[in-house]
């Protein structure tokens, strides 16, 4: 399973918003899922939520999860917390793992002042994707 | 960093995250627990330790980051295999 969040604005306008989306891969390994997803193999789209439409937005922010498609809500948050608190004095963009879930975070300079606070919102945005 | 002052690190940064999780605020129960597991920590550190988390949580807040992603959205239909975004 590979999940997503963007924080985008518009090109034109300068609307922003939080899109999220969830892949699925219909499979499930006891590790780490293998390292092409989400590059090379993101999965098949099966559910999105939309605040400001594609294409051609720009990405100001964006937070990659992967794991197995049955991973529940609490192994996800549990981990997303636990490679948050390993990686937070780093510049960015993170990346790690925790257990058996894969994260990449990275944001412009405009909102990593507020990192905590834009992550949380990106991770809530993909919450709703994983019930 | 000694083994508290690294603990003492991940518990305050799982706090606050779990508080914007939460959209603010843990329920009381929960959020005394983890101060408490935070107490412990920082009185198990010596002096020069506690300074330097004190220096540390100071300068956290500036993570180097760039001033433009070079990224744009891309529109996916359900059902297909493309990622949601690509190089400017």
């Amino acid at each position: 399973m590979y999940l997503t969040a963007h924080h985008v604005q518009a090109p034109t306008g300068g609307a922003e918003g939080i899109n999220a989306f969830r892949y699925e891969h219909g499979k499930e390994w006891d590790g780490l899922p293998p390292e092409d997803i989400p590059d090379r193999n993101p999965g098949r789209l099966v559910k999105q939520t939309i605040v400001v439409p594609p294409p051609g937005n720009y990405v100001r922010s964006y937070l990659d999860v992967v794991t197995s498609d049955a991973a529940s809500p609490t192994e996800i948050r549990q981990a997303f917390v636990t490679f948050v608190s390993q990686v937070q004095l780093h510049s960015f963009p993170w990346s790690g793992h925790f257990g058996r879930v894969r994260f990449r975070v990275e944001m412009d300079q405009g909102l990593a002042g507020a990192w905590r606070h834009e992550i949380a919102e990106l991770y809530r945005a993909i919450q709703h994707l994983v019930v | 960093m000694s083994v508290e002052a690294s603990r003492y690190r991940e518990l305050l940064s799982a706090l606050l995250l779990e508080r914007e999780l939460a959209g603010g605020a843990l329920p009381d129960e929960i959020e005394s627990e983890r101060v408490e597991a935070l107490d412990e920590c920082w009185w198990a550190m010596t002096n020069p330790e506690q300074e330097e988390i004190e220096r540390s949580m100071a300068t956290e807040a500036r993570i180097e980051a760039p001033s433009d992603l070079g990224a744009q959205d891309v529109e996916v239909e359900e059902g297909k295999h493309v990622l949601p975004r690509k190089a400017a």
